[in-house]
């Protein structure tokens, strides 16, 4: 027991706690729409209806189709009972039937195994048993005839149950639609009493009053009578008549009250009903019709609502008149009523000066007076309140017809339509002028009954609801106002700070310039914008009392729309010294950014940026112009033919502004639909370039405008979403593993002993051909993208005019193509400089320069002095004087050391760079990691005019590159061998461009764009051919890894100081890191052996391609290198 | 959950024992099995986990810190669900959980008196894996105690001192008393070494000395700036100049060994370029005589005194 009040209290409980959760989580609309979602309360039959409805008539359609039954019987109730107990009785019938067919078939089936057992005696001579076999074969037949009889009386009753079942439903369904009748007649007939008895009642009341005021009238007839003097008798004659005209107008108020309430009542019902057959029309519309249906189903109901809205548009102002006149006779009324009141004062204050018989009767004739006048004037209110329901019915209509039009406009025919929208049509002109009526006297009653309402509110200063709306507006205008305030003085720094956290990021650091541009227009649009919100919330705070302001709200939307595209398009295009030139400290622009021609090229962009701004700006006004203007006319005045015209202006407007501006930029889509489609398309291109100044050329600029916004699109779509670095990262991985599983499966080695074996087996002048050295010769020099060749090429011409800062330091990485960029550069400067007489000279830094003195030397041989000075400023005043020389120096970082004192020579280096660049043009290249430690432990970037650091290679300058080596082979390669899933026959082309495209995109990202990484591990993929000058390509195997795992400290601060410094010997490793010679010798031994670094001729030793990615990657993952 | 506040009620309760014995069934083998089965799968997740993480941050120095703090977040958290299986296996049946619940506040209370540092512990345990003081690998000060924090223990913080101590220090004591952190989270981390030099030496040439010794180390971390101040100072032999040098080294694993190497690559440097140490006169006067003080002509030299020998001051 006691657990039972338990359980039960914690079942309270979690009901308790459920039920709190529910009300956490029901949000208050939720709450609000219950009433609407739930089924109506108040019409529990509606959700039932329809079901027993579609029962019945289903029920109807069988027993019509299957079971043969007439109209007439479904008709007659009575023939259907019959029917049902007809067939319960057939049941009945049928089952004695198997009764007695179930004891036949019991008796047939003893009897054969009494004849089977007889058969089976073996004493039976032939006879008997051919006699016992004759019945035993009847008595077969038996069973089975009484076994089909039973089936067959099985399937004729359940034929008859279902005929019963059907006949029943329908029954019920007939009972249940007859309760409904007979429920509605009920409804109706109380109805009808009720009016009837009010009705008794009225007359009751009516006949009461009139037998009052037929009192009042005899008792003054008989005042009449006794009147003393002529006076008084006059005065009771006027009273008599008086009183007549009060008994004749009493019962006409009634009746008009009666008659008037009817009137409303059949006008509104007839509408309701009108109304309800359109809604559920439009409702059961499909979304696609034919023409024939839209013709033969919607047109003629469309008609009707049109001729509908027609007629009603005609009779309103009729209606409206007939309301003056009421509003007259109306205002006319309560004159006489206050003239008569006046009268009946006067009266009472002459009877309280003596009273009087004849101040008596006057007084009560000024009674009668006032009541007469009083009824006068309440039946023309009574009118003027009729006139006025009717004129408020006849607007609803209207606006109903209003919307149904438009909901119907999209399903009726093309005739139809263009038969509305007739410009030859009176009818239609008239139903315009009709509607433009309408509009303006609408405007005026809306002005009208907003005016009373503001006198109203006005005429009660101390109106609880007047304070409260101005309250509430006071408060909402105080939050707007903060929020406005906030955003525009904080609101800007807010982004600002917001853009320089999102610069940490590394994903918005690699987009910087978007990232700053979407901040620059988030800064601009968040004033605006919280002006556009704030409006909009007074305003929808304002539309509670007052709706018409919905078209302030499309004023405000126009204006802010407007706004903030211009300002967005402002910001993303101009640049910020014309946008804000106040805030922007003065810039001297380049003047070599004039061309050839001397024409200012950063004035033609931007006088181009400004004339796209302005064009943007048209663009959207005209596009406002087009949204908003005939949406304007259909809410004054409907649709109609005014619409039609102004629809039609305002599109040709929209599309003449359109052709205009692109007219304008044709020449500009022209170049960009070139550039980005003259490979592929030629033949358009060419077609846009000849007929784009046509009249019609502005159709093909807008063609080529799609073409040129769609691979925009794409091409930033597959930037930013595809060619991702992780996407990159995927591909690679399911590309290597898909390879690598297939040779696990093939057993084919994959050591590095074998890999070693291939390399081998390599032709000797193929290897030769891929070893890593500067390039020199034409044909293997790749065509990069980087544009570094302009950018040095526009320096140095830069620094001829100026002369000021002559001096370049190229930075990257090792094996990245420091020395073949010097090369070309000497080589492309050559015959410039030997047209005006500069010298060139070419060096590369092999030894450690470190010292004064050597500094001195090398500079000294560079300049091919014949005597070393033993200065630094004799050396300056010797080359200042000195022709122009341009000095190339390859391998810079060599002048230095990482110890104590080992920046000296370094240091005086570049300070003689620095000192004579405005006479001599230097370029120098330093490796990427030491180039950065230097910088870091002393800022030198201003030593130079320009750093240019080396971008790593593009996958295709990858391929490129092994390419065009590969082509002086002679051999070909084949990437037969990456092809994974194959079917014999098939065609694998297709698959050997797609692995050979894999192939390089996972060498790429394992070289991370080294040249001379890629060349090695290229080596490294190949192994010979079936035939003599076919070589295949695999996958490249990446060396073993024990060489470099578990290592010491101590060996990874060898390799560090080997990135740094590019080349050292065990000496200056173990200056450098401070530890034993010893131990720096038997580190470069072990990583000699190991492959992971490489010693040439003078002992020095170099991080080898091979293991270079490993190493840094781990020495950065390490903190022992830092980018 | 019981609120806390509703606790010592409960706790007050006379919960009847026999009801209790039949309803706790704490003989129930299956229930301790299944006990003992959580808490040793918690505990080799724990195991496990804790050598992956180790492994995995070994590999990436730079992430390695971060892979501590994983593990410390991953011990509470397994540490959590161990607890709360338990507490599901022991209580979890939808029976009448009253007496037992009145047992488990009784218990609490007590649990709680006796062992009120011990929990006091574990809840600083949770509030420092929370509001993050310090963390796992970082290099603290704790009163006399110095070294790299090895675990935040739901008890205890363990921290390894430099000659290789490991220190175990109640989590409680961390919120009552100051503790200061070298490199809060980060694998780099500050470190000041000092050198002092004659009050007339070439303070200049020293500190440029110093500035290179510091940035060629092999263990600088050069992403963060390096500073060198110069002040002077009384000591309690000499008047002395101070050249700090203020850099951070790439893990804090090396923070002495940088120390080291920087220092012994300064003193190599300054003895190259002759300069000294501060240095008591009356050392040198009593050991040399006056000999060195005095000019050719037996005139003292005041302000222009000639060297002491090289190493004469730091023998003495």
């Amino acid at each position: 027991m006691l657990k039972l009040a338990t359980t039960n209290a914690t079942t309270r409980r979690c009901l308790l706690a459920m039920l709190c959760l529910a009300m956490l989580f029901i949000t208050p609309s939720a709450i609000a729409q219950q009433p609407d979602d739930a089924p109506s309360s108040t019409d529990p039959g509606a959700t039932t209806e329809q079901p027993e409805e579609t029962a019945r008539q289903r029920a109807r359609d069988q027993l019509a189709n299957v079971y043969g039954y007439d109209d007439e019987t479904l008709g007659n109730m009575q023939a259907l009972v019959l029917s049902q107990g007809n067939l319960a009785a057939q049941v009945k019938r049928d089952r004695d039937d198997i009764t007695a067919l179930e004891g036949d078939l019991t008796r047939a089936t003893v009897k054969i195994e009494l004849l089977e057992e007889q058969l089976a005696e073996p004493r039976q001579n032939r006879r008997a048993r051919r006699r016992l076999s004759q019945r035993l074969g009847e008595s077969h037949a038996k069973r089975l005839l009484h076994a089909a009889q039973i089936e067959a009386d099985q399937i004729d009753i359940a034929d008859v149950q279902r005929e019963t079942t059907l006949l029943a439903t329908y029954i019920k369904g007939i009972n249940a639609a007859e309760e409904d009748r007979q429920r509605d007649a009920l409804a109706a007939k109380l109805a009808e009493e009720k009016r009837l008895r009010e009705e008794a009642e009225r007359r009751a009341r009516e006949e009461e009053i009139k037998k009052k005021e037929q009192q009042e009238l005899d008792q003054i007839k008989k005042q009449k009578e006794r009147a003393k003097t002529k006076q008084l008798e006059t005065l009771y004659a006027e009273h008599e008549e008086l009183q007549k005209a009060v008994l004749a107008k009493t019962p006409r108020r009634l009746e008009l009250e009666t008659e008037l309430a009817k009137e409303r009542e059949e006008k509104n019902s007839a509408f309701i009903k009108r109304r309800d057959e359109l809604v559920v029309f439009v409702e059961q519309l499909p979304e696609e019709l034919q023409e024939n249906k839209r013709k033969s189903t919607v047109d003629p109901v469309f008609h009707s609502v049109w001729l509908d809205r027609r007629a009603d548009r005609s009779t309103y102002f009729e209606r409206f008149d007939t309301l003056q006149r009421a509003l007259q006779t109306s205002d006319e009324a309560h004159t006489g009523l206050a003239d008569a009141q006046d009268k009946l004062q006067e009266a009472k204050v002459q009877l309280e000066r003596g009273e009087t018989e004849h101040s008596t009767a006057r007084v009560a004739r000024a009674e009668t007076l006032v009541k007469l006048r009083t009824i006068e004037a309440e039946i023309a209110d009574l009118e003027l309140e009729h006139h006025d329901a009717m004129l408020e019915l006849k607007l609803e209509r209207l606006e109903f017809y209003e919307r149904e039009i438009e909901l119907l406009l999209p399903y009726i025919s093309s005739s139809k339509r263009d038969e509305f929208y007739r410009l030859t049509s009176d009818a239609n002109w008239q139903d315009t002028r009709h509607g433009l009526q309408l509009a303006l006297v609408r405007i005026t009653r809306h002005i009208q009954q907003r005016t009373s309402q503001a006198i109203d509110i006005l005429s009660d200063p101390f109106s609880i609801a007047l304070w409260a709306f101005v309250g509430g507006l006071l408060v909402r205008l105080f939050f707007v106002l903060i929020a406005v305030v906030v955003a525009r003085s904080r609101g800007p720094r807010w982004i600002q700070r917001l853009t320089k956290e999102a610069l940490k990021r590394r994903f918005f650091r690699q987009r910087p310039s978007a990232t700053i541009k979407g901040g620059e227009v988030l800064r601009h649009i968040l004033g605006p914008a919280t002006i556009f919100l704030g409006i909009t919330y007074i305003l929808s705070y304002g539309q509670t009392i007052l709706p018409e302001l919905k078209y302030v709200q499309w004023v405000v939307n126009a204006v802010i729309i407007f706004r903030i595209t211009t300002v967005a398009v402002s910001v993303m295009i101009l640049p910020r010294t014309l946008r804000e030139p106040h805030k922007v400290l003065e810039e001297s622009y380049d003047t070599d950014e004039h061309d050839n021609d001397g024409i200012d090229v950063f004035e033609l962009e931007i006088n181009r940026a400004r004339k796209l701004v302005r064009s943007a700006k048209v663009v959207i006004w005209f596009w406002l112009i087009y949204i908003y203007i005939p949406e304007l006319v259909v809410a004054l005045m409907g649709h109609s033919i005014v619409w039609r015209v102004i629809d039609i202006a305002t599109t040709w407007g929209f599309i003449i502004v359109i052709y205009s501006v692109l007219s304008t930029w044709k020449n500009d889509i022209a170049v960009l639909f070139e550039r980005l489609a003259a490979e592929r398309l030629p033949r358009a291109v060419q077609f846009v370039n000849e007929n784009k100044d046509r009249v019609w050329g502005v159709l093909v600029i807008g063609g080529a405008s799609l073409y040129v916004i769609v691979t925009e699109g794409i091409r930033l779509g597959r930037r930013y979403l595809v060619e991702t670095e992780w996407s990159k990262r995927i591909n690679n991985f399911i590309f290597r593993k898909t390879i690598e599983y297939q040779r696990r499966d093939q057993s084919r080695p994959d050591d590095d002993e074998a890999t070693t074996l291939m390399i081998e087996s390599l032709p000797a002048n193929y290897k030769q051909l891929f070893e890593d050295h500067p390039i020199t010769e034409e044909a293997y020099i790749v065509e990069r993208n980087d544009h570094m060749d302009d950018m040095i090429a526009a320096f140095y011409q830069s620094w001829r005019k100026h002369r000021k800062q002559g001096s370049i330091a190229l930075t990257g990485e090792s094996g990245s193509g420091k020395s073949t960029q010097l090369n070309q550069i000497a080589r492309q400067f050559e015959p410039t400089c030997d047209a005006v007489g500069v010298e060139i000279a070419v060096t590369r830094i092999v030894d450690k320069i470190t010292s004064d003195l050597d500094v001195l030397e090398f500079v000294a041989d560079l300049f091919e002095l014949s005597n070393a000075p033993t200065t630094k400023h004799e050396l300056i005043d010797i080359l200042l004087e000195m022709n122009e020389h341009m000095l190339i120096i390859d391998d810079c970082h060599h002048m230095f050391v990482r110890r104590i004192s080992g920046f000296a020579g370094l240091e005086l280096f570049l300070e003689i760079v620095n000192l004579t660049d405005h006479k001599h043009f230097w370029v120098l290249s330093f490796e990427h990691y030491a180039w950065s430690y230097l910088t870091r432990i002393k800022r030198r970037e201003h030593y130079f005019g320009k750093i240019l650091p080396l971008t790593s290679w593009t996958e295709s300058e990858i391929e490129d590159l092994i390419a065009r080596r590969n082509l002086m082979t002679g051999y070909t390669c084949s990437f037969t061998n990456l092809v994974v899933t194959r079917d014999e026959g098939e065609d694998v082309s297709y698959e050997v461009i797609k692995s050979s495209r894999g192939y390089f995109r996972l060498l790429h990202e394992f070289c991370q764009g080294n040249p001379r990484v890629a060349l090695t591990y290229w080596l490294r993929s190949l192994e010979p051919g079936e035939e003599d000058d076919t070589l295949q390509v695999g996958l490249f195997k990446m060396p073993p890894r024990h060489a470099t795992l578990a290592l010491d400290d101590a060996y990874w601060f060898t390799l560090t100081a080997l990135a740094q410094h590019t080349a050292l010997d065990a000496h200056e490793i173990s200056l450098i890191t401070n530890t034993e010679l010893g131990f720096c010798e038997m580190a470069l031994n072990y990583f000699s052996e190991k492959d992971v670094v490489f010693i040439d001729e003078a002992d020095r030793a170099r991080l080898s391609s091979l293991y270079i990615r490993q190493v840094l990657r781990h020495l950065i993952d390490s903190n022992y290198l830092y980018d | 959950m019981i609120p806390i506040d509703m606790m010592p009620i409960i706790a007050q309760g006379d919960p009847d024992v026999a009801q209790l014995a039949q309803t706790l069934n704490l003989l129930d083998l299956t229930k301790l099995t299944l006990a003992a089965a959580i808490i040793a799968a918690g505990f080799v997740t724990n195991r496990v986990t804790t050598a992956t993480l180790d492994r995995v941050g070994e590999g990436q120095a730079k992430r390695r810190l971060l892979f501590k703090k994983i593990q410390s977040f991953t011990r509470l958290g397994i540490f959590v669900l161990c607890a709360y299986l338990l507490v599901m296996v022991f209580f979890g049946g939808d029976g009448d959980n009253r007496a037992l619940l009145g047992l488990g506040g009784t218990l609490a209370v007590a649990i709680g008196f006796a062992l009120k540092d011990t929990t006091s512990s574990l809840m600083a345990g949770i509030l420092i894996l929370i509001d993050q003081p310090f963390q796992v690998g970082d290099r603290v000060q704790f009163g006399g105690t110095y070294g790299e924090v090895k675990e935040i223990g739901l008890r205890s913080v363990r921290i390894v001192t430099l000659d290789d101590n490991e220190v175990s220090i109640p989590n409680n004591k961390f919120l009552t008393e100051e503790v200061s952190s070298g490199n809060s989270g980060a694998l780099d981390m500050m470190v000041v070494i000092k050198f002092h030099i004659a009050m007339t030496e070439d303070f200049e040439k020293a500190k440029k000395l110093v500035y290179e010794a510091c940035v060629t180390s092999k263990y600088v971390f050069l992403h963060k700036p390096v500073t060198i101040l110069v002040a002077d100072e009384v000591t309690p032999i000499a008047f002395a100049t101070v050249i700090s040098c203020k850099a951070y080294v790439i893990d804090v694993r090396y923070e002495k060994a940088f120390v080291s190497d920087v220092t012994e690559r300064v003193k190599r440097a300054f003895r190259e370029h002759e300069i000294y140490y501060p240095y008591n006169r009356e050392y040198s006067v009593r050991r040399n005589g006056w000999d060195d003080y005095h000019d050719a002509k037996g005139m003292v030299l005041l302000g222009q005194v000639k060297r002491p020998k090289r190493g004469s001051d730091e023998e003495s």
